[in-house]
């Protein structure tokens, strides 16, 4: 059966949304039924009444959701929307869901990845979607979890959830629900490979930096200092040449400050980039996954024509993965910092990373953390990277 | 439950060896961790089990990542994950 792809964008209520989101993907699959289908909602479209219109619409279809920091498919980038990919062909796919994520991240996992079938016959390949609550700060110890419960032979791709950078709270969703604290576990079955490409563009800006006070998620100190009070100072001079006094920023801009600047952890070939989410009122900052103490890093910084260049460098590794099969669609994971630093730019990175693959329709949101670990893979959870997932013709 | 297929992707170590070195060990879970706080964690642990740091053996390599498992946090977790990775490049 040939594959087809929809991708659809669509604002208002969740209602609304969810019913513009259905009617356009049906057209666009021309009766095809979706094997799975992918709904990326911004903070305007709440995901659990989301989720809930978007199922009834959309019956006897696996859908799974997160919400966002933003929204995208090949036509371009919005705030406010809801973004969906729909695939219809030779899949079968699963999905489960596990909560008490930041308590249990085991447990969690394990709840989630439960009954799913272990294999389906004429369907070799398996690859997993991992959409989790970054909030809950164990974006890596749940990717490596996953990894390791569901077999060396997964490919796994995946997002952190957003909440418009507000910070507060982050959602992900299965069939007609969603939840917070949460990881969300997608299993599909292909008869060819899904491709996944990762890349950064992030470079070194400061020395190299010691976590000397850490506990799970939280740095609190950096080389005997207030870890925001070392980030300021060495990203002092790089925020100056943007115009940007970062003694002087207000609550809300400090979020986007620190994704424009994350922590390169070395790990031989290249940086291993960790985002921080936020500050608190005693100058500790806030990580997307565990940061041991000891941890050795550099500041980073990017600029956006690199940005451009790595979104187009993951799409050509995911296609490099599918062995020249042709694509049919992409779901692309794209870090929210990387729309801070390209702002209007952003739609050509998006639209390159359509072009690299032929032309074809993709659909995504702008996350709070990355997941991409193939076979052989020691790590799988990212930040400032794009993800391209590719789904074969 | 049907066991698990075994499609066409590589696998994650592919030439067994006899004797793990520590900069490979070391190499593992710097994907996580970074380097440094690898290093620090492998040295560690290698010294108070008196291994050494040269190289493993595969009861000494299963010895040093169950030590490591228990530690709390994120370096458990890659510890956990490394070993069911890193064994795999030993010879049966």
């Amino acid at each position: 059966m040939q594959t087809r792809v929809a991708t659809v964008i669509a604002k208002g209520s969740a209602q609304e949304a969810a019913r513009s989101l259905a009617r356009e993907a049906k057209a666009k699959l021309d009766g095809a039924q979706p094997a799975l289908a992918l709904a990326f909602a911004s903070t305007e479209q709440p995901l659990g009444p989301l989720m809930a219109a978007l199922h009834a619409e959309l019956p006897g279809v696996l859908l799974l959701g997160a919400s966002t920091a933003g929204e995208f498919t090949e036509q371009g980038d919005a705030k406010g929307h809801v973004s969906l990919f729909a695939v219809a062909g030779d899949f079968r796919a699963f999905a489960g869901i596990g909560t008490g994520l930041k308590s249990d991240t085991e447990g969690a996992v394990s709840r989630a990845i439960g009954d799913l079938p272990r294999a389906v016959d004429g369907f070799p390949h398996r690859t997993a979607i991992l959409l989790v609550d970054p909030l809950a700060g164990k974006g890596e110890e749940a990717t490596l979890m996953a990894a390791a419960l569901l077999g060396e032979d997964v490919r796994l791709a995946g997002g952190a959830a957003g909440d418009d950078l507000h910070m507060k709270e982050t959602h992900v969703g299965l069939g007609g629900a969603a939840a917070t604290d949460a990881v969300v576990i997608g299993l599909i079955y292909s008869k060819a490979p899904l491709g996944v490409g990762v890349c950064h563009g992030h470079q070194p800006l400061s020395k190299s930096l010691k976590a000397t006070r850490a506990e799970g998620g939280v740095v609190h100190e950096i080389d005997g200092q207030p870890a925001w009070k070392v980030w300021q100072e060495e990203t002092r001079a790089s925020a100056a040449r943007r115009g940007v006094d970062n003694s002087t920023l207000k609550p809300d801009e400090v979020t986007p400050f620190l994704l424009r600047y994350e922590a390169g952890l070395s790990t031989g070939s290249e940086l291993k980039i960790r985002a921080p989410l936020s500050r608190s009122e005693d100058g500790s900052l806030t990580f997307a996954c565990g940061i041991p103490q000891g941890s050795v890093f550099r500041i980073t910084e990017s600029e956006p024509q690199r940005q451009i260049d790595s979104a187009r460098e993951a799409a050509r590794r995911a296609l490099a993965q599918t062995g020249g099969h042709p694509v049919a669609g992409a779901v692309v994971f794209d870090c929210i910092c990387r729309n801070l630093i390209l702002g209007d730019q952003f739609k050509t990175a998006v639209q390159s990373i359509a072009s690299e693959l032929g032309g074809v329709p993709l659909a995504g949101f702008e996350t709070y953390g990355e997941i991409a670990l193939d076979a052989g893979d020691m790590s799988g959870f990212h930040n400032t990277t794009t993800v391209v997932l590719t789904f074969p013709k | 439950m049907t066991k698990l297929t075994s499609p066409t992707q590589t696998p994650a170590v592919a030439a067994p060896v006899a004797r793990l070195p520590r900069a490979e060990l070391v190499k593992h879970l710097s994907r996580s961790l970074g380097q440094e706080k690898a290093e620090e964690v492998i040295n560690e642990t290698a010294t108070r089990l008196g291994f050494g740091l040269i190289d493993y053996s595969r009861a000494q390599t299963l010895a040093l990542l169950e030590e490591l498992a228990a530690t709390p946090g994120l370096v458990g977790v890659v510890a956990r994950f490394a070993k069911a990775r890193v064994i795999l490049a030993f010879v049966k």
